[in-house]
């Protein structure tokens, strides 16, 4: 793992995925694109309020389609009712996902482009709204918008895919489907973007690593 | 790579907040995840999720004292779970208890005591295919409609929550059954949620959430405690941190003894008794024994059943007991093993087993009864003795499958003729019961030398 050093304050920067364009200063909350060699402060991220997640930085694992990732960042979204994590897991080839950890639950989603040509998706990217219970026919199944709220950006470490500055917002929309299955859909100032997945339990990914959190032990079945 | 936050982090479990209403310390065990927080002391709910604490509906009122105290940890299904947040909701129907579980691991998970029955609640991330308004298909089996959509209201809270929760909360609510499995849909104008429920011993969260819920005579539920308490100042005004009282703790747990003692034996009665043998078949058929009469004099009895087999020999008898009012008909069973057990081995000769057994039927209420005795006996050989074939009785071995007796390829069997062992019994209108004396005893007692155990080791100094 290589490290460039912060811009801002001179702190290492440890580097988990050089695919990455931008990455949080975990010493100053420094935003900083990189570009080759060239590191910018471009602004700062809001420092993350204590969690009991059990996602950490490092934790490595293994993705449902068998690649290996390693948890390379993470960005905290607050609404009015509460607050979710997006773990940016990193993939070989530099490639990524995010795995969504809300409510104790987690979901593992991958970018899914194609999604955007729908054309609910975009009249949503031109500022349109998207309403609960919409729904989106996808490889056969329907989808249904179960959640949509807006949220702001609470804070983020690490390498990141976009930059994390204090105060941002974006649009967030859940959609179900029976069988677990789900879709996740993204508006922020540079557009929107689109996710898919399911609804999986912590033991699917193989994690090693999980954060130690005081007072508890790793259950059996994660170690 | 050493992030200075991680290792901030990593030292801390729980985020400390005051309650602006009472000043009370609370710990939040699921940070990052809690939306809002019933004060443990006096009940005001508080908006947590954010770094502002900020009050949302503040009361000043007796909080509920609640059989799992909140904070307390038990393991079930191979995890452990933290209580972390307690609703009392009601409906039509009438009222129950519901548990919020927490593990930083595993996530959330229900505990609902309702009538005395707990179930064990998980979320659903999948949902149910709707079948018709009376059934529901979920991971292919079906599911039936059980109660009627009706609406629930949450009446108290204390503790913390994922969602925004309050009193007065208002959901609409269906259930649906396979077997003693239900599927619980709850659905609001945002939201709907499936739990499945699982049925759960009370002896099994007796278990795992501490002696608050040992379970009774009969197994009958206590009744919930939901008596109003003093608030505590805080966490160092719990009982028990005072000097000088374990006299009294001491003190009043004898006090309860004998208190006990006097009741149990006022509740004993006289010792009219009724004795008599029957012969039990040896892997045969089950005997048939009818006996009778047993006068119970009092209103509500305790009755004392001894059973024994004393020639019992490498032999287990089952025995079912039915105790049957000769003028109502009515049946009070009960069930007992009598066993001996004997070898050798590497370590010398050993036995095991009991081969009586004494059973207490609880409860009986007035009238002349007939005593019912069905007894089976069974033969058990040690795999480590040395005899063979003449003793085999298992069902496939004499239909002619090979056995891995060298000596008898074939698994020919020679069958030795029935042998009866005597069973013995003995009723007596009452006795003391004192196990369940004994067990008390150790239960009352237990607190007080555990606490004095544990300030003498030098523990409780703070």
């Amino acid at each position: 793992m290589s490290e460039l050093l912060c811009p801002q304050c001179g702190a290492p920067v440890p580097l988990r995925s050089a695919a990455m364009p931008y990455a949080v200063c975990g010493h100053c909350q420094s935003v900083i694109r990189r570009e080759g060699d060239t590191a910018t402060r471009i602004g700062e991220a809001a420092s993350l309020p204590f969690d009991v997640s059990p996602i950490e930085l490092g934790m490595r694992g293994t993705a449902p389609d068998g690649a290996p990732f390693t948890v390379a960042g993470r960005v905290r979204w607050g609404w009015g009712d509460g607050a979710w994590n997006e773990w940016l897991l990193a993939l070989p080839n530099g490639g990524y996902a995010w795995l969504g950890e809300a409510m104790g639950q987690f979901q593992y989603l991958t970018e899914r482009a194609n999604l955007l040509d729908h054309p609910l998706l975009r009249e949503f990217a031109q500022g349109g709204a998207l309403p609960l219970g919409a729904t989106i026919d996808l490889d056969g199944r329907i989808f249904t918008a179960a959640d949509v709220k807006r949220a702001t950006c609470l804070g983020s470490e690490g390498d990141l895919p976009f930059a994390t500055p204090i105060g941002l917002a974006i649009d967030s929309i859940d959609f179900r489907e029976p069988s677990g299955a789900a879709l996740s859909v993204q508006r922020d100032p540079d557009g929107v973007s689109a996710y898919a997945g399911a609804y999986i339990d912590l033991s699917v990914l193989k994690p090693k690593g999980l954060r130690r959190i005081e007072g508890w032990t790793l259950p059996e079945a994660l170690r | 790579m050493t992030d200075p936050q991680k290792q901030q982090a990593a030292s801390q479990s729980a985020r400390a907040i005051t309650c602006p209403s009472c000043g009370g310390s609370i710990g939040i065990k699921a940070a990052g995840y809690t939306v809002s927080v019933a004060c443990l002391y006096c009940g005001t709910v508080l908006d947590v999720a954010n770094d502002d604490v900020r009050v949302i509906a503040e009361y000043h009122q007796a909080v509920a004292q609640l059989d799992i105290p909140l904070g307390t940890r038990g393991s079930l299904f191979g995890v452990e779970w933290e209580a972390i947040g307690w609703l009392e909701r009601s409906s039509i129907d009438g009222a129950w208890q519901e548990y919020l579980l927490f593990n930083p691991y595993a996530g959330y998970r229900w505990l609902v005591l309702s009538e005395g029955e707990w179930q064990f609640g998980t979320m659903l991330t999948d949902r149910p295919e709707t079948l018709s308004g009376e059934a529901v298909r979920w991971r292919g089996n079906l599911y039936e409609l059980e109660d009627e959509p009706y609406r629930i209201a949450t009446r108290r809270v204390l503790g913390e929550f994922y969602w925004r929760v309050r009193a007065g909360d208002q959901v609409d609510a269906a259930t649906f059954a396979r077997g003693r499995e239900q599927l619980s849909c709850e659905w609001n104008a945002d939201e709907t949620q499936w739990t499945q429920m699982v049925p759960l011993d009370r002896r099994k969260v007796g278990g795992a959430f501490g002696p608050q819920d040992k379970p009774g005579p009969k197994g009958k539920p206590e009744k919930p405690a939901a008596g109003p308490q003093t608030a505590r100042g805080g966490w160092s005004d719990r009982p028990f941190s005072a000097d000088g009282d374990v006299r009294r703790m001491v003190g009043w747990g004898l006090a309860a003894l004998v208190v006990m003692l006097v009741v149990m034996a006022s509740l004993s009665g006289d010792r009219a008794g009724m004795k008599g043998s029957m012969q039990v078949v040896v892997d045969g058929a089950a005997t048939h024994g009818e006996f009778g009469p047993v006068e119970v004099g009092r209103a509500k009895q305790m009755l004392t059943v001894h059973l024994d087999g004393p020639a019992l020999s490498n032999e287990w008898v089952d025995v079912k007991l039915t105790l049957v009012n000769r003028v109502t008909h009515q049946a009070i069973p009960a069930v007992a093993t009598l066993e001996n057990y004997n070898g050798s081995d590497s370590d010398g000769n050993w036995t095991s087993g009991d081969h009586d057994a004494t059973l207490h039927l609880y409860d009986v209420p007035r009238g002349s009864y007939n005593l019912l005795i069905e007894g089976q006996g069974h033969s058990w050989h040690d795999p480590n003795a040395p005899t063979t074939a003449s003793l085999v009785h298992d069902a496939q071995i004499a239909a002619g499958l090979p056995t891995t007796d060298a000596t008898n390829p074939w698994g020919l069997v020679e069958k030795p003729p029935l042998r009866t062992e005597a069973l013995t019994f003995l009723v007596e209108d009452g006795g003391m019961d004192w196990p369940l004396f004994w067990t008390f005893a150790v239960l009352i007692m237990g607190v007080p030398c555990v606490i004095l155990i544990y300030r003498v080791s030098g523990g409780g100094r703070r």
